[in-house]
């Protein structure tokens, strides 16, 4: 089945038409940006107009290799180590676009805004993303924004062809924060119901020095119930937002540094889950 | 700009913090609690009956840990001679990390030491730092999320409730 009858058979004709215009305008707009981002490793602006209405400006890290890195923002901050690491992750050849999700909405850096990300623009993100760039896709996102990117990703998957959906290699979570509500001391924690709504690879990494740490295995058992293949890693001796830390220890500096190396580590294992 | 909107958000969030609330529990009885202290004394709930407790869960990379750490020294000094006591539960940090710690910020209160998080998933703590009040017969009767300057009045007015009367 072409590319063409399958999109058709999703939606209306009128709408087709709609999203390949935007894609071949977006498609000439990235070619050029690539063409400015010699050499590798510089963000290139562009943007994304979802089917909202909202504009969502995106730093593109160019790079040669079939795999590429959808970073969304960390509520802690402001994505410098981010970019940091995109940067050395596009120069040893895995692509990496950041989108700003919370800057398209006019929200703040805090766990919050990041509750208020729409899911549905997350799924229209990796959708052109899967699309624009015809490489193998992995999510990356920390904290509070593991819910609505998990959301999003659920909602992609459910509308994806067989064919788009082998692109999503899964999800790499910093320090996820997936609790329904914030847990009361001396009371069972809840999760939100995207933990077990989520049914692809998903790969944690847990800071040693955050009480997240103790409760990793809990959230796995329920990841796994929900039908995840799930793994994961404790970072020692760091703090659960080491990157993004005000105060970083040497630790958390070197493990700063490591950034680019442990999403190469965890692409291998997700790849391998899958 | 961002920086601007990132800064204000910060301190929106540091005020908000330091608006806690003591919450009656509602949950049911006392986990069990036997942990060591820094000097490999062990020590258990039970020990304490008679006492009002405040149990709590901290560790030194947590900062309103850190801030708060100087008014439950201020607490225990205003309660002295009140049977009153404080057990600050580790979160499985070394007793290298904490002696470092202790060198830095003065806590004079019993330190416990829960290496491999059994108190932890036990008491059911998500948070750092995360306190529990216990009433003389080793009951919870409060708890709290998040930091505190424990000597204010209203903290020591509710932790006077739970004193045996004179």
């Amino acid at each position: 089945m072409s590319h063409h009858r399958t999109i058709s058979l999703r939606y209306t004709r009128r709408y087709a038409i709609r999203v390949y215009s935007m894609m071949i305008f977006r498609l000439f707009s990235l070619s050029l940006a690539f063409a400015l981002c010699i050499p590798s490793g510089w963000a290139a602006p562009v943007s994304m107009r979802m089917s909202t209405g909202t504009e969502i400006s995106l730093r593109i890290f160019p790079g040669v290799g079939n795999t590429l890195m959808l970073g969304f923002p960390c509520d802690e901050g402001l994505g410098t180590q981010e970019a940091r690491a995109s940067q050395s992750l596009a120069r040893l050849g895995m692509e990496a676009w950041l989108p700003d999700m919370l800057g398209a909405h006019g929200l703040p850096p805090v766990p919050s805004s990041v509750e208020q990300i729409p899911p549905e623009e997350v799924a229209e993100i990796i959708d052109q993303t899967v699309k624009l760039s015809g490489k193998r896709v992995v999510l990356v996102t920390t904290g509070r924004g593991a819910v609505p990117i998990l959301q999003g990703a659920r909602i992609w998957l459910d509308r994806a062809t067989p064919q788009d959906r082998a692109a999503l290699i899964g999800a790499i979570l910093f320090s996820p924060d997936l609790y329904s509500v914030k847990p009361a001391p001396g009371v069972e924690a809840r999760y939100h119901k995207i933990v077990a709504q989520t049914s692809m690879p998903v790969f944690i990494y847990q800071g040693q020095r955050s009480p997240g740490r103790w409760w990793l295995e809990h959230l796995k058992v329920e990841f796994t119930r929900g039908g995840s293949r799930i793994s994961s890693k404790v970072l020692p001796n760091v703090r659960g937002f080491f990157y993004a830390a005000q105060d970083p220890t040497d630790e958390e500096r070197a493990m700063t540094e490591r950034l680019p190396e442990l999403i190469l580590d965890a692409i291998k294992q997700l790849e391998s889950a899958q | 700009m961002k920086k601007l909107i990132f800064f204000i958000s910060c301190l929106f969030l540091l005020t908000s913090a330091q608006a806690q609330d003591l919450k009656p529990w509602k949950g049911g009885p006392t986990p069990p609690l036997a942990l060591n202290d820094l000097n490999g004394k062990p020590h258990k709930l039970e020990d304490y009956r008679g006492k009002v407790v405040m149990v709590q869960f901290w560790a030194t990379y947590c900062p309103p840990c850190i801030k708060e750490m100087p008014s439950m020294v201020r607490l225990e000094s205003r309660l002295a001679g009140k049977p009153f006591v404080i057990l600050a539960v580790n979160m499985g940090e070394t007793k290298n990390e904490i002696l470092d710690f202790q060198k830095k910020v003065n806590m004079d209160f019993t330190v416990l030491m829960d290496n491999d998080g059994e108190a932890l998933a036990a008491w059911k703590v998500f948070v750092a730092p995360s306190s529990f009040l216990l009433d003389t017969q080793g009951n919870i009767r409060y708890t709290m999320q998040g930091g505190a300057d424990w000597d204010a009045p209203e903290y020591v007015a509710k932790i006077s409730e739970l004193l045996p009367p004179k």
